[in-house]
């Protein structure tokens, strides 16, 4: 993906659950707020597929002036349509990029991810954010070298932690 | 008083950064494990704008190229 020019990823989460959107933080930025050291440039959330979900997130993406990353280069505007199905929305944004995914590895929506995942706190309100177990699983499952390295970076956090170390 | 390099290991102050990436990791985990999600986020965020500004100045690939050696990502 190419990055957005500028970033404030923090201020785009904490949009999300000011409006109200039920979503499950996923992907790189999940293992960062549960304390991996990685990088990430985007955001990936697999959001509730239910009409008056889509619709408080569309707002907000409308509002960030969203777009979706399209390889034609087209300047295509998100849509219910697509963010009610199980496929991925990948949008630029004000505030930097968002992938909004309908599900992830395995099929897993937000209702398949809800017992999977954790509530952290953030700005005073609680964050769901994928469990660190289920990103190491789901990063293993590919075969690119840097999903190995990220898997690998995960996998000493989950380790650390059952130590007591983190 | 000795530099770090003249100290034998034993000797060497306990603050020195370990050597060797999965010992950079171990140190890496345990500081941000102290930190709020607030702050562990603000931390990315500001790696990210430091690369993208590194591209702007220098060129996607060339940015690119110096950001493993101070632990960013590049994006996927």
């Amino acid at each position: 993906m190419s990055a957005a020019p500028s970033a404030d990823l923090g201020a785009l989460i904490r949009l999300l659950l000011e409006r109200g959107v039920n979503f499950t933080l996923v992907g790189g930025m999940a293992a960062v707020a549960q304390g991996a050291p990685v990088t990430t440039f985007d955001v990936d959330i697999v959001h509730a597929r239910e009409p008056a979900n889509v619709e408080r997130l569309l707002r907000v993406l409308t509002e960030l002036h969203a777009v979706v990353r399209d390889p034609a280069q087209r300047r295509l505007p998100p849509d219910s349509t697509s963010l009610m199905g199980r496929g991925h929305s990948l949008c630029i944004t004000d505030l930097g990029p968002v992938d909004c995914l309908g599900a992830v590895e395995r099929g897993l929506g937000y209702d398949e991810l809800l017992p999977l995942s954790v509530d952290v706190p953030f700005f005073g309100m609680p964050l769901r954010v994928l469990g660190m177990q289920t990103l190491v699983e789901l990063k293993e499952l590919w075969d690119d070298e840097e999903s190995r390295a990220r898997a690998a970076v995960m996998r000493r956090v989950l380790e650390a932690r059952r130590s007591g170390g983190g | 008083m000795a530099t770090v390099d003249a100290m034998a290991p034993e000797d060497a102050p306990t603050h020195t950064l370990p050597l060797g990436r999965e010992a950079r990791d171990d140190t890496l985990i345990a500081h941000l494990a102290t930190l709020t999600v607030e702050e562990r986020i603000a931390l990315n965020d500001a790696a990210v704008r430091a690369v993208l500004a590194l591209r702007a100045a220098w060129g996607q690939r060339e940015a690119d190229a110096l950001a493993p050696a101070v632990d960013v990502g590049t994006g996927s």
